[in-house]
């Protein structure tokens, strides 16, 4: 191991599913990444590829099926579950759809104040003050400590989410697609939150979206997931000037901006829909929908490989 | 191309001063304020905007689906060719529908009938709306499901719903909304719960379809690139009121309604490096409320004048004629 350890680092990270008594769901098939300190990682890809499993199994909600999860050197899926518990508020999560991830029966404030009572074992007025000076961190007003959820509009709810993730000072922040449900002006808003608050707290982030849009605009390299391997990681914007594997290509063409169409190339997927997760092609994965696909795609997986600084392919052919 | 005013074919449809009140306890709010406009033939209008702005709520006036409880301005009209569908019966209604306009809805899962198998509700529409036997309409639902790119029709129209992918239960709603050769395609959010992949490819079926039967086409979606890539004009919506209308090609380039602006600059975009600063619009999209005087967008506006609180800013075209913008103190200038 190096001197200074990544923030995170995934080995050989496998999540499964059962499905009925013979039959299981492999949704993450054994990919290994790193993040490093103050660094945002994008993981994209289509839903069913695998991105929330992977999201989960960082958080050992439930820990992954096989696989390590070194956070800061220390491997999450060994330790025991009193270090668990004392290593939980370095890492933090922000999911998705932020008004069933509120207790709706709570009181927001509440809910941005108890994650510090597993941690800190602080008097509960002071936890109420910090608690009340996360909320106008997070630009909201702090007289919405006492509204329960379903009195906030979604951008609220988000920053509720956010402002109790951040109450722990954590290093590391797993955001499962923090924007997909926000309208434009509101995403936007959310956006620079996280920028501000990635700069003021030296946060490291794991950014997941389908956006391929957002995810230039917000991360320093990328990962590119297909169902349930990697295709490519890259820096962002070598990524988006020059994608190696044919599937990023395809992502990439899907933006609908008007300044993506002029410099777009032809090439798209064949078909418009992945394959179920339940049954992947042999070979390489995306061989069923590559335009480019060749006799050797069907028959053998390719590995991944390093084909320039930072950047990590998985194709037999790749377009660099 | 110039445009004069003279030569343009008459409107398949044409909306007049359409304003839609609920009423709630909280009064008679406004969910539609004197929204006007009107699609030829073959062309394609995007109507874009944010949550809670009134887009689905018009799609359901135009083809007579507005919620119990709902009431209309007197003065408005709904003019399909020569008919007037607000206050049509429903009787009449029907023959309109499926036939004159169609549609096609946000969530294909929750519009497709579970307990029917895809093909028999595409067949349904033609027996009802094309008196075909049933027979005949069930070969001709397999043909349209070809059409729409179903892979194996045959067998697929005898599956439900359920058995099916996001991308093709919409393909089956495109199917069946174009059953009856409809003169105008409504689609509200065809692909806003789908993956950017499927979305690809329902929208380049959608633009197909709409220029090989020269159908006017209403795209309804809350992305502002959808809209700027695949129609041929855009209006955006801001609190039940269109804000501004303009070619499809100015959107990202040419706008003069500070929410427009500031809507486009929201937008993550390719150019940029990463961590870019976004410019971001404070404060939320109104809730539909009880119609005021004044601007609707004045209380987040980074330009506003006194006159903006007092007087509504009229829908008015500059000097392009194509383009209409509602605002006292416009961004940008006049030009291409």
């Amino acid at each position: 191991m190096s001197a200074s350890p990544s923030v995170l680092e995934i080995r050989n990270l496998k999540v499964t599913y059962k499905l009925g008594r013979r039959q299981q769901l492999v949704a993450v098939a054994g990919i290994s990444f790193h993040i490093d300190r103050g660094e945002t990682l994008g993981l994209v890809g289509e839903s069913g590829c695998g991105k929330s499993s992977v999201a989960r199994a960082i958080m050992q909600l439930p820990p992954p099926s096989y696989g390590n999860v070194l956070f800061f050197g220390e491997d999450l899926t060994r330790v025991d579950r009193k270090r668990l518990r004392q290593l939980r508020h370095r890492f933090q999560m922000i999911f998705q759809d932020s008004v069933s991830a509120l207790n709706p029966r709570r009181k927001v404030g509440f809910s941005i104040a108890i994650a510090l009572r597993a941690t800190d074992r602080l008097p509960r007025k002071q936890r109420d003050r910090r608690a009340r000076e996360m909320m106008s961190a997070v630009g909201l007003d702090p007289a919405q400590f006492n509204c329960r959820p379903h009195r906030l509009s979604g951008g609220q709810c988000q920053r509720i989410q956010i402002a109790r993730a951040l109450m722990t000072c954590p290093k590391l922040l797993v955001c499962d697609e923090p924007v997909s449900s926000l309208d434009v002006s509101v995403q936007a808003q959310i956006l620079k939150l996280l920028e501000q608050l990635r700069t003021r707290h030296g946060l490291t982030i794991l950014f997941i979206s389908h956006d391929m849009a957002v995810v230039k605009n917000v991360c320093d390299r990328v990962a590119v997931m297909y169902l349930g391997k990697l295709c490519e990681t890259a820096p962002t914007e070598a990524l988006f000037a020059a994608p190696a594997h044919p599937y990023s290509t395809v992502l990439i063409n899907a933006i609908p901006l008007p300044e993506n169409i002029s410099l777009r190339s032809d090439i798209r997927a064949l078909a418009a829909e992945p394959p179920s997760p339940v049954d992947p092609p042999p070979g390489c994965r995306f061989h069923t929908r590559c335009p480019l696909s060749r006799t050797r795609c069907s028959e053998m997986e390719p590995p991944i490989e390093t084909i320039g600084p930072g950047r990590q392919v998985a194709c037999h052919f790749p377009l660099l | 191309m110039k445009y004069s005013p003279e030569l343009a074919p008459t409107p398949l449809l044409r909306i007049e001063d359409l304003s839609v009140f609920l009423n709630t306890d909280r009064g008679a709010l406004c969910v539609l304020d004197g929204v006007s406009f009107s699609l030829v033939q073959g062309r394609s209008l995007g109507i874009v905007g944010e949550s809670g702005c009134g887009k689905t709520m018009l799609c359901r006036a135009m083809i007579g689906l507005l919620p119990g409880g709902a009431v209309v301005s007197e003065n408005a009209h709904v003019w399909f060719r020569q008919t007037d569908l607000l206050g049509l019966p429903e009787r009449e209604l029907n023959k309109v529908r499926a036939v004159g306009i169609a549609m096609v809805f946000q969530d294909p899962l929750s519009c497709l009938n579970p307990v029917m198998t895809a093909g028999n509700q595409i067949a349904e529409t033609l027996v009802q709306h094309r008196r075909m036997k049933t027979k005949d309409a069930r070969r001709r639902a397999v043909e349209l499901l070809h059409a729409v790119g179903v892979p194996a029709p045959e067998r697929r129209a005898g599956q439900y719903p359920h058995q099916m992918s996001g991308g093709m239960r919409q393909r089956v709603a495109i199917a069946a909304a174009l059953s009856c050769g409809p003169q105008v395609l409504i689609a509200d959010e065809p692909t806003t719960a789908l993956d950017v992949t499927v979305q690809e490819a329902v929208l380049d079926l959608l633009m197909q379809m709409q220029r090989d039967k020269k159908m006017g086409m209403i795209l309804v979606t809350h992305d502002l690139g959808i809209a700027a890539v695949r129609t041929h004009e855009v209006a955006v919506m801001y609190a039940g009121r269109i804000v501004e209308q303009l070619p499809a090609e100015k959107l990202f380039y040419n706008v003069r309604m500070p929410y427009t602006h500031a809507l486009v600059e929201a937008i993550p975009k390719m150019d940029r490096p990463p961590h870019a600063p976004l410019r971001i619009i404070e404060g939320q999209p109104p809730a539909p409320a009880v119609r005021t005087t004044g601007c609707a967008f004045f209380p987040r506006c980074d330009r506003p004048l006194k006159r903006c609180r007092a007087e509504t800013p009229p829908l008015r075209p500059g000097h392009d004629p194509r383009h209409r913008f509602a605002c006292w103190n416009p961004v940008g200038k006049e030009g291409p």
